[in-house]
């Protein structure tokens, strides 16, 4: 009975990794076709960081392999968020200096392994979509990482659904680069952008660090502190981005007819971005006590493992040049929260957010392994160690 | 309705060759031009994702082959012989589609005609309305049945011909339980009239989930003949002695829940015989679907379409959904039959299904509105949400029917040469 019960689960579970994570092979031999290509107008760029980063290239061993580089800057990323949110959980509360400091730091250290793992890979002649797709992956978690930072720095959890906003424009903005690159087939930076971005908040971490994070509620005009004014600005830029990966997206289509490069519709990858920031809209908005604003980090993260994996699917679409779909297992998370509520709150809401965090983070974290197992699989390499497998033959 | 033939042996052989290639998995493709499209971006896009099919799926359509196992007792015992009596009536220029239409069409007008009446299903309706709602089912049984015949008579068989067929039950099976819900009236039974549409929509779909596995329809000896005319019977003794006579207490309970529980334990038998072919006889690849699918995933489309309708009913506080019972069921019976239609539509082209249908916007915003405390007036909501998921029922049928008719160079409800200009 009990191996009867076992070999049932089992089969539950390859039909679920089935469903929800393998490719086919079709999408594993465009996969394994697709090449690299990007635009990158990035002033910073320009200016000084490509200098660095190649100074920084030549530091590295060559044993080692360039996910490795990436996986170890989006662990550090990790760490130092963490260390940062035990002392800022519902981001009002203020850290010490030097918690500030090591955030920003390792942030620092986040995009220069970001940016070096390419170089690295170019170094070894280990160049392959995997690398891609598995740094476009790191990039997706990190994004709710990196916005936390911001949170806690600015104490937004003061500001009624100031984490919220921050959250979602930063998954929307990510989203729409990628939607733009499922549809034009190329990676464009802007002079404004990702490097920019994370300097800029690497600037705000040492702000902090130097002056304390109430420097943010100094007064500046009409009544509106300098945290305002900051948080707007960004908004602003934000718009003007996404205003123009809309409009890249509507008119750069390059498949038949101005589609994507899958030749599927420019405008279905909306559904699952709105699949994604509708639910959790809704969920903050129904509450009815304060339970998701004293857990903002658990509710972030659980937003961010959501918006990951949608982002994910996106990027893997765009380079095995195939179609999304619209439902994904990981959407039981936020449905479960907002049964929960539809139903009048039949369980402690604390509880099942923790729950559904750590069902999103597993159904995240299935997914990226079974993508990658079967992609090394088809490529005949390893994920973390330089060099073909000795044992199978293409 | 049909009896297989055997097959010869040379046949056979051949048969198994093809079969290794027809079960391979096959994912959907891409688009391409087609002139049912109407022009305008969006509306493309949506009837694209929602209503037509790729031009590999119509090519699988236009290879598939009707193949039905019927062991019927009534079938058997007299029914074809009447129906074979009865397709020689028929003229030579009537095609096959415009009688299964029509037989549509006498269901649904008998029904709306009980539905004037029984607007809560606990109200008695005049004799006559049951008389003539017996009547008009026995009609569209005899229309159902004897449009194949037609086809065959007039050599106009076509995969579009069993594509309405089929479709069109799954549109009158809400309209086949309304009936008996009236005659029982099933509205004075808590949740009565909302668990036996539940009960005909599952075990519809259910039959032709088991089809999208085996390939082949299977009926069983008490099928949907047997059923058909347990509900006329039923119709026609509620005509002679009044909807009174299912509340006569027998062993201290009334004769409709008899009634009730020997159909739910009909239904239960008949479902565990087709879950058991579902799980065990799949002819694809390591006992998958027709497709190459798994076999499972067509329950998620039957849960999408059941669980927010449980939901929505169960979470409401007024009587809001007792007292409009009717377009209720109405509703749900829509959607249900456009999931249906899906996977009807997917046995037939043996293509995969896709989980979402812009169909269940419907069911979503009743539920958001439950969801926010009920902001909009819940009997308005319903009516709208009603016309909206007819609507896009009509039109998914519509467009579909329209593109096998263009692709196979066919009309619809003539029969005539095959369409001038058009080419496979």
């Amino acid at each position: 009975m009990t191996c009867r019960i076992s070999a049932k689960a089992c089969g539950i579970g390859q039909k679920y990794i089935e469903a929800d994570c393998l490719l086919s092979d079709q999408e594993l031999k465009r996969l394994k076709e697709h090449k690299y290509s990007a635009v990158d107008n990035s002033w910073l760029d320009e200016l000084c960081m490509k200098r660095w980063w190649e100074f920084v290239i030549t530091l590295c061993p060559m044993w080692i392999a360039p996910n490795l580089i990436t996986w170890i800057g989006l662990v550090i990323n990790l760490i130092t968020v963490l260390v940062l949110s035990s002392f800022s959980y519902s981001a009002t509360e203020s850290a010490p200096s030097w918690a500030y400091l090591q955030a920003a730091l390792g942030l620092f250290f986040y995009q220069t392994l970001d940016a070096i793992d390419g170089k690295q890979a170019r170094r070894t002649g280990s160049s392959s979509p995997l690398g891609e797709l598995f740094d476009h992956g790191c990039d997706s978690m990190t994004q709710v990482f990196v916005t936390l930072n911001i949170c806690y720095a600015m104490s937004l959890g003061t500001v009624p659904y100031g984490v919220l906003i921050v959250s979602v424009i930063s998954v929307v903005m990510f989203y729409c680069a990628h939607w733009s690159t499922y549809c034009t087939g190329q990676l464009r930076f802007s002079k404004f952008d990702v490097t920019e971005a994370q300097m800029s908040v690497i600037s705000v971490l040492l702000f902090t660090a130097i002056f304390g994070n109430g420097v943010w509620e100094t007064p500046i005009a009409f009544g509106y502190t300098l945290k305002y004014f900051v948080v707007g600005s960004s908004f602003l830029v934000s718009l003007y981005q996404i205003h123009g990966y809309v409009h890249v997206i509507f008119s750069g289509g390059v498949g038949k007819n101005g589609s994507t490069i899958a030749g599927t519709s420019v405008l279905f990858p909306l559904f699952p971005l709105l699949m994604v920031v509708i639910p959790f809209i809704m969920i903050y908005n129904k509450t009815e006590s304060t339970v998701f604003d004293d857990h903002i980090t658990l509710f972030s993260l659980c937003f961010g493992a959501v918006g990951a994996k949608a982002t994910n699917r996106l990027v893997i679409a765009h380079m095995s040049k195939s179609e999304l779909r619209l439902w994904d297992w990981i959407y039981v998370g936020p449905l479960a929260l907002m049964l929960n509520q539809y139903y009048d709150f039949v369980f402690d809401e604390y509880v099942l957010l923790w729950i559904a965090t750590i069902y999103c983070y597993t159904s995240l974290f299935i997914y990226c392994t079974v993508v990658c197992r079967q992609f090394c699989d088809f490529l005949n390499i390893y994920i973390f160690v330089l060099g073909p497998r000795k044992s199978k033959s293409n | 309705m049909v009896t297989t033939r055997s097959r010869s042996k040379n046949n056979r052989a051949a048969d198994k060759d093809r079969s290794k290639e027809r079960y391979a998995y096959r994912p959907r493709s891409t688009f391409e031009e087609s002139d049912a499209l109407v022009g305008f971006k969006t509306i493309d896009h949506y009837l694209q994702y929602d209503c037509l099919l790729t031009r590999e799926e119509l090519h699988r359509l236009d290879e598939h082959v009707y193949s039905a196992v019927d062991t019927s007792w009534l079938d058997e015992l007299c029914m074809k012989k009447f129906w074979e009596a009865v397709v020689l009536y028929y003229p030579l220029w009537v095609a096959p589609n415009l009688l299964t239409l029509i037989g549509l069409i006498v269901n649904l007008t008998t029904v709306l005609v009980l539905s004037f009446y029984c607007p809560t299903a606990t109200e008695t309706a005049p004799a006559w309305a049951y008389f003539l709602a017996a009547f008009g089912l026995f009609v569209y049984q005899t229309l159902d049945a004897t449009d194949g015949k037609q086809a065959r008579r007039i050599g106009a068989s076509s995969p579009l011909g069993e594509l309405f067929d089929h479709g069109c039950d799954s549109a009158s099976q809400v309209f086949v339980t309304l009936n008996v819900c009236y005659a029982l009236q099933l509205g004075s039974v808590r949740c009565g009239v909302f668990i036996a549409c539940l009960i005909s929509v599952s075990l519809f779909y259910t039959a032709h989930w088991s089809t999208y596995c085996t390939g082949q329809l299977r009926f069983a000896r008490f099928d949907v003949t047997e059923a058909q005319w347990s509900i006329i019977s039923m119709l026609l003794c509620t005509s002679l002695f009044g909807p009174k006579l299912w509340s006569v207490g027998i062993f201290g309970y009334a004769l409709k829940h008899l009634l009730l529980a020997c159909v739910g334990l009909g239904t239960i038998y008949q479902a565990l015989g087709y879950l058991s072919v579902i799980f065990t006889d799949g002819v694809g690849k390591n006992g998958s679907t027709v497709a190459g699918t798994s076999v499972l995933f067509p329950a998620c489309p039957l849960l999408a379409v059941i669980v927010p309708y449980c939901m929505i009913y169960s979470k409401s506080a007024s009587g809001v959904y007792d007292d409009l019972i009717v377009i209720f069921v109405l509703q749900f019976g829509a959607v249900a039959a456009k999931a249906t239609n899906r996977l009807i539509v997917a046995h037939m082209s043996r293509s995969e299904l896709s989980l979402w249908d812009w169909i269940y916007m419907g069911p979503i915003a009743l539920m958001i509105n439950q969801y926010y405390d009920i902001k909009i007036n819940e009997p308005t909501l319903l009516k709208y949400t009603t016309v909206y998921v007819y609507a896009s029922l009509l039109v998914y049928c519509l467009f579909i029917t329209r593109q096998i008719c263009d692709h196979m160079g066919i009309y619809c409800f003539k029969v005539t040469a095959p369409r001038a200009g058009s080419s496979k």
